[in-house]
């Protein structure tokens, strides 16, 4: 599998009355055709201002704003706002928001909607944006018929499908998802997973998938990043992360989920998330870590590549390879 | 797991139904919302249910109804013995004190612009607590009980400077300052981060342990039944579809619903994604004027013809586990 | 997330934060000043019998005087008030001599005085104060010019003991006197000149002041032994005080203070009293819900619709109301106004907010968790709004008083307006007439306005965040 976006040191830090906010700090990850990347953390950590960093989708605080991002070997930090916006932003790569389904404009039918990014983003007349848009509403499993509803007349899950249509009715190779799920009933939640996983393999899609909840994120996760105050603290495979996590705030987490069908004792992470504008010296999870020693609050770990896992912490340095 | 609880009943609602009239329009049509369907619960002390269902199934409603926020229009609810259905809400003042709710957003549930004392200490001066030294102990003792310390520190705050943890704590603190014997919990983790939920799950626990209280705790996350309650009701469209110990039910789901919410709930395991879940599509039924059968059978995958005319009857399968549906023909 | 919004520290620092909120502050705090010392140095009762108009202490000031700044604006050094008073002065020598005979007594009055300003006195008067039983005192009057012998003005018999002579007005007297000068100076006047000119110009074709010592003198005639006879001479400034003179010599200063405390408690109490009554409607209306919201919403509707100003000037003329009931009826006209609609809809917004089910499960009562629990929350935003409000209230009375409805004895600063304009003070030149009491009006206005903007900045956005 070939790298289709490619993240350096990646940063994204807003200004504000008390200083910058370091949301996103020093962040590199790389994601291959076809897979679907997740990125779990806990509220605060930075992962939707991860996601805001990728489509350059800045508010106007910012602060800092650096690093690369490489698609198909295009440099997207090198384009002006202009070409980002014409060739990448919802063209190549596109989003479905935390909470769309109550951001879909209550007065505006949802057929309209979902063709709106063909008129914006590729010129589209009007008859063939919705004709497209029919073909996507269908793709998701609704009914063409609603094309010609309101929001109000939907329900949320059904919202949430129009919101990923409208995602994907402009052939995005990357799409991005934020908690895409979130404030949907579990079998709702469960039906637009088994239409997530349909439509990466039937369109080829690459995920980034942005979520808390770290059992849901294996419904769909190749690879896993974990972030923690803006760092991203591990990237493994699925198959090792869920098993085996490396990171002790990952296994700190993985302890902290309860199972329906194994037997476990839970645990949960003494303290608070650190704030984003004044982390913690040195490696930002150390006030919580049961292993912390001398050095981890003195020095903040680099990126070890431990059995083709990348960890952030002082305790794999000598296993590195 | 859990030690035997003591055998009184401390909660009996039996056939609770409690409806909604929907008016379309000042000369239109009124519809019959019927969101709490002919329930029976049955709750002893040191004992906790968990009432799992999806939105729309009737389980908050269900809560407030118990707690007598709302009035029912058919059953009983009994407390302690105390029949409480009808009586008029000026005459409830005790049972104000004997039953409480922990409320889904913390942030929602306090008032901003109290500080944490005196968010606690309002339930106190409503009921008379008198004089102020004595109310300022028992809200100091709440804290305690809640581990937010150190006390003092945090009774000066106010609850934009908490996080939704330590908010939730207070909640806890406010429902335990009367002394209840019964706590509603009302989602009480699902606005709260992964790592926080087990911290109050775990201190919920305790408290149940400590001070002899009975728990109602409703949640559409299924996982967390385990860890907390010894008997789960599964709720669907108004009706209790399954109860039972929580063990059973989850080793043993009798009801298609149930099935299909385990189903749908995943546990950590990279085999996921290559697999799709089995769940039926479709969306929770209207609550409004709902027809004489069986509410899930629409999307059930084991409807039987029956299921469409007829609203099945609860059915005992093993000891205790009872189940409503016409796959279990008695 | 910011200080709370109870938090009195926390928002007056962050209303310090904004400049506007300084400088409304700083205004207001100066208006109330200017209120304290109005109220302390003439006290409410004195200022009502001062303002009557009809009250002496203004007869000895100068009519439609100009304030003393308004000098810069002319270029010339404008006279002020000289109060020749029987008493011995720095300002000025006063003799007085008693020659007694046998029938008769004689008594000389004499005042120098200088005179040294740019332009003439408005007028002249003088006050006779004299004690006698029947004969009628006769006084004769010399003048004494820096330049020049004495001249004899006139001779004048006493009509009462507290006689008062307008020399101004006095036409023979006027006639004689430009006789005199077309001799001394041999020219012929085209244009009339009035006495007071007369009396202080130089000797010269142009009429202009003649600076220098002058001298009034009175001799006065007396038949009964225990008679006597005192005079103070007023040479009437064109100038006064700091704020001026009206048509009824009143020093309109008096008003400019006054009117700050008026429209102060005004503005104030009508802005807080509606603002508060409204919130309370609101409050009930959307707690109770059914027929109780219904009937005030409706009630509220019927309000809304009836045209305040139009049914306020009716209500005024009808009755003609002091300040305090017009205070009234503008508050019960308006309590039912569109706050309580906007104010609603927050009740609304609140009564289903969680920690509201949360009291109802601890038992809190309707009444407890209307005040104590929604009440809060609603204040904050209307505080902008009632602080907004005060200027329209303050313009609201003296819209009223300029149309005359206003009260008929408080010295306001639209009463002043009304009456300068009444009086043609535009016409006349009398700009400062109108001016002071307007700049205050906008004063007010400013302060209040800036503060409102200020605390609106603050309240709003934290509104958002609930």
């Amino acid at each position: 599998m070939s790298s289709i976006l490619s993240v350096s040191n990646l940063r994204l830090y807003y200004r504000t009355k008390k200083g910058p906010v370091k949301a996103v700090d020093d962040v590199s990850f790389e994601l291959r055709k076809g897979e679907t990347l997740a990125i779990v953390g806990e509220s605060g950590c930075g992962k939707t201002s991860l996601a805001k960093a990728l489509l350059r989708l800045l508010p106007r605080n910012v602060h800092t704003y650096e690093g690369s991002i490489v698609f198909n070997g295009t440099e997207l930090m090198k384009l002006s706002n202009e070409e980002f916006r014409k060739k990448i932003l919802w063209r190549k790569i596109s989003m479905v928001f935390q909470g769309a389904q109550n951001s879909l404009n209550p007065v505006l039918k949802v057929g309209f909607q979902v063709a709106e990014p063909l008129m914006v983003h590729y010129g589209m007349n009007e008859k063939n944006a919705f004709r497209k848009a029919e073909e996507a509403i269908k793709l998701v499993g609704i009914d063409k018929t609603f094309v010609n509803r309101y929001p109000f007349e939907l329900s949320g899950g059904m919202k949430q499908r129009v919101v990923i249509a409208m995602a994907l009715v402009t052939k995005p190779e990357i799409v991005i998802l934020d908690e895409p799920t979130s404030a949907l009933d579990v079998l709702t939640q469960a039906n637009i997973m088994n239409l997530l996983k349909r439509l990466k393999e039937e369109l080829k899609l690459s995920y980034i998938f942005i979520t808390h909840d770290i059992a849901l994120s294996s419904e769909l996760a190749d690879r896993v990043a974990v972030m923690y105050a803006g760092h991203l603290v591990e990237v493994a495979y699925a198959e090792t992360f869920y098993r085996e996590p490396l990171h002790p705030y990952s296994k700190k987490l993985m302890a902290s989920v309860p199972t329906l069908r194994s037997e476990k004792k839970l645990e949960y992470i003494p303290g608070t998330p650190p704030s984003l504008i004044e982390p913690p010296h040195g490696c930002r999870f150390h006030p919580r870590c049961p292993y912390a020693f001398d050095k981890c609050r003195r020095e903040t770990p680099p990126m070890f590549s431990v059995k083709g896992e990348l960890v952030r912490c002082w305790l794999y340095e000598r296993e590195r390879q | 797991m859990k030690e035997s609880a003591s055998n009184e009943v401390l909660l009996k609602v039996d056939k609770l139904s409690k409806y909604f009239l929907v008016k379309r329009g000042l000369w239109g049509p009124t519809f019959t919302l019927k969101a709490v369907d002919k329930v029976t619960l049955e709750l002893r002390k040191r004992e906790s249910i968990s009432l799992v269902g999806e939105s729309g199934s009737g389980k908050t409603t269900l809560g407030r109804t118990i707690l007598r926020l709302e009035e029912p229009n058919g059953g009983r609810i009994i407390f302690e013995g105390k029949d409480i259905t009808h009586t008029p809400v000026e005459e409830l003042k005790w049972y104000r004190r004997s039953a409480s709710l922990v409320q889904q957003d913390p942030y929602g549930a306090m008032p901003s612009h109290f500080t944490i004392a005196r968010i606690l200490e309002e339930p106190l001066m409503v009921h008379g607590i008198e004089p102020r030294e004595e109310r300022l102990e028992r809200v100091y003792k709440a804290l305690e009980q809640v581990r937010l310390t150190p006390v003092e520190d945090f009774a000066h705050k106010y609850p934009h400077m908490l996080s939704g943890g330590q908010l939730q704590r207070v909640a806890i603190a406010r429902a335990l300052i009367l002394n209840p014997k019964l706590i509603i919990a009302d989602e009480p983790v699902s606005m709260l981060d992964a790592s926080v939920r087990i911290e109050i799950l775990y201190l919920l626990q305790e408290l149940q342990d400590k001070l002899n209280l009975s728990f109602i705790y409703i949640t559409h996350d299924l996982a967390t039944t385990r860890y907390f309650s010894q008997w789960i009701y599964i709720m669907y469209a108004g009706h209790i579809v399954e109860r039972g110990p929580v063990d059973k039910v989850l080793r043993n789901p009798l009801h298609p619903y149930t099935v299909a919410l385990l189903n749908a709930i995943p546990d950590p395991d990279p085999e996921n994604r290559k697999r799709f879940r089995e769940v039926p599509p479709g969306e929770p039924p209207s609550l409004i004027n709902p027809p004489n059968a069986c509410r899930f059978a629409p999307r059930c995958p084991k409807a039987m013809e029956r299921c469409h005319k007829e609203e099945p009857v609860e059915v005992e399968i093993e000891h205790n586990h009872w189940v409503k549906c016409w796959l279990y023909e008695p | 997330m910011s200080a709370p919004i109870t938090g009195d520290r926390g928002i007056l620092r962050e209303l310090l934060s904004y400049k506007s909120g300084i400088i409304g502050l700083i205004i207001i705090l100066f208006l109330v000043l200017v209120s304290i010392y109005a109220i302390i140095t003439i006290p409410y009762n004195e200022m009502l019998e001062l303002w009557r108009g009809s009250n002496p202490v203004w007869l000895r000031l100068p009519k439609n005087a100009a304030p003393e700044w308004w000098e810069i604006f002319i270029g010339k050094k404008l006279p002020r008030n000289i109060d020749l008073l029987p008493i011995i002065s720095d300002k000025y020598t006063y003799v007085k001599k008693v020659i007694t005979d046998n029938t008769t007594k004689q008594i000389i009055i004499e005042y120098s005085f200088d005179f040294n300003y740019d332009d003439f006195p408005k007028e002249i008067n003088i006050f006779f104060n004299a004690t006698y039983h029947k004969r009628r005192p006769r006084v004769s009057i010399y003048w004494k010019k820096p330049k020049g012998e004495e001249i004899h003005l006139m001779d004048y018999r006493l009509r009462s003991p507290t006689d008062k002579l307008y020399l101004s007005n006095k036409l023979t007297l006027e006639d004689k006197l430009v006789r005199y000068h077309e001799r001394e100076i041999g020219v012929k006047f085209k244009y009339p000149i009035t006495v007071e000119k007369s009396l202080f110009m130089d000797f010269s074709p142009e009429i202009r002041v003649l600076k220098g010592k002058y001298k009034i003198r009175f001799i006065a005639t007396l038949t009964e032994p225990e008679a006597d006879l005192n005079a103070e001479v007023v040479i009437y400034g064109q100038v006064y005080g700091w704020a001026g003179t009206d048509h009824k010599r009143r020093d309109i200063g008096i008003a400019i203070l006054w009117g700050t405390p008026i429209a102060l408690i005004f503005g104030l109490s009508a802005a807080a009293m509606i603002s508060l009554v409204q919130l309370v409607i609101a409050i009930i209306s959307g707690w109770y819900g059914g027929i109780v919201d219904s009937v005030i919403q409706r009630v509220t509707e019927i309000f809304l619709i009836l045209p305040f100003l139009p049914f306020l000037i009716m209500v005024d003329t009808f009755y003609n109301l002091n300040i305090w009931s017009l205070l009234l009826v503008v508050i019960v006209l308006s309590i039912f106004g569109s706050g309580v609609k906007i104010q609603r809809a927050l009740v609304m917004q609140i009564k289903n907010y969680p920690y509201i089910e949360a009291a109802k499960v601890y038992g809190a009562s309707g009444k407890r968790i209307m005040f104590l629990y929604i009440l809060p929350k609603i204040l904050p935003p209307i505080i902008p709004a009632l602080v907004l409000s005060v200027p329209d209230f303050v313009f609201l009375e003296a819209a009223l008083a300029f149309l005359g409805l206003g009260d008929p004895v408080l010295p306001t600063w639209g009463k002043v307006v009304s009456e300068a304009f009444s009086e043609g003070a535009v016409y006349k030149g009398y700009y400062y007439w109108v001016l002071e009491p307007a700049g205050m009006l906008m004063l007010t206005a400013i302060a209040f306005s800036l503060l409102g903007l200020a605390l609106d900045k603050i309240v709003n956005p934290k509104l958002k965040e609930q």
